[in-house]
């Protein structure tokens, strides 16, 4: 029983060493170029449309999809912050059976 | 800066990116806007759609995957907690001291959880850069 809850131990140490490790999840460089790509796509758009209401709009919407893209990579990279997170609830549900 | 205001500037650079289009359309000539002009600028943005179409799915993918397996780490953590606190609750009680600094621990995390959550709601400049893992 002592060797198990020593492996157990263990474990819960290395899932803890692992979470430790989370540093930034995408280089802000990688980003950079990342949009500057999509912005000279984007210009060749606008470039060759006569601009109307509609070719304004769809450019606008597109943009915004472009933009939510990135939005989700940077919102996923960091668990712990942000309006997506993990939740700890089953973590506050284990303090339930965890009573003396 | 955070994920929305980072975002937020990327969103005016692409749609910027497609003003100042337009507003070149306007400033350029019209015998720069041929069919030859317009051929070579459609093959080179082709190119870069093609380059940057993957990078953004399987960035997507990754960062999905990555957020995945901490949600997991979190499960896998609470099933070892609670393994862990049976094995001592049968070890008799000089284990007892353990549980409650296991309880405490929990606690900890828990609140620590909660708290980056809510500090970055209120204020996203004065967020702790420490990770959540390092309190239990």
């Amino acid at each position: 029983m002592q060797t198990r809850a020593l492996q157990i131990w263990i474990d819960l140490a290395q899932t803890r060493v692992l979470f430790a490790q989370t540093d930034r999840a995408i280089p802000m460089p990688f980003l950079t170029v990342l949009v500057f790509w999509l912005a000279i796509i984007f210009a060749s758009f606008g470039l060759f449309a006569r601009p109307n209401a509609v070719v304004v709009a769809a450019l606008l919407v597109c943009a915004v999809s472009a933009a939510s893209a990135i939005f989700l990579i940077l919102e996923l990279g960091h668990p712990f912050f942000g309006l997506m997170t993990i939740s700890s609830v089953p973590l506050s549900n284990a303090l339930a059976p965890l009573g003396p | 800066m955070s994920a929305v205001s980072l975002s937020l500037v990327a969103f005016a650079a692409i749609f910027g990116g497609a003003l100042l289009g337009m507003l070149l359309r306007a400033v350029l000539s019209e015998p720069h806007l041929n069919a030859d002009s317009r051929d070579v600028v459609r093959l080179g943005t082709g190119l870069l759609a093609t380059l940057a179409a993957p990078v953004i799915g399987l960035l997507i993918a990754s960062a999905q995957s990555s957020f995945q397996t901490k949600s997991n780490q979190i499960k896998q953590i609470t099933a070892n907690i609670i393994l862990l606190d049976n094995l001592l609750a049968r070890s008799g009680p000089q284990a007892q001291p353990l549980r409650q600094l296991l309880r405490n621990g929990v606690t900890i995390l828990v609140e620590g959880m909660a708290r980056a959550k809510c500090q970055c709601c209120q204020s996203r400049s004065v967020r702790s850069e420490r990770p959540v893992g390092f309190v239990l």
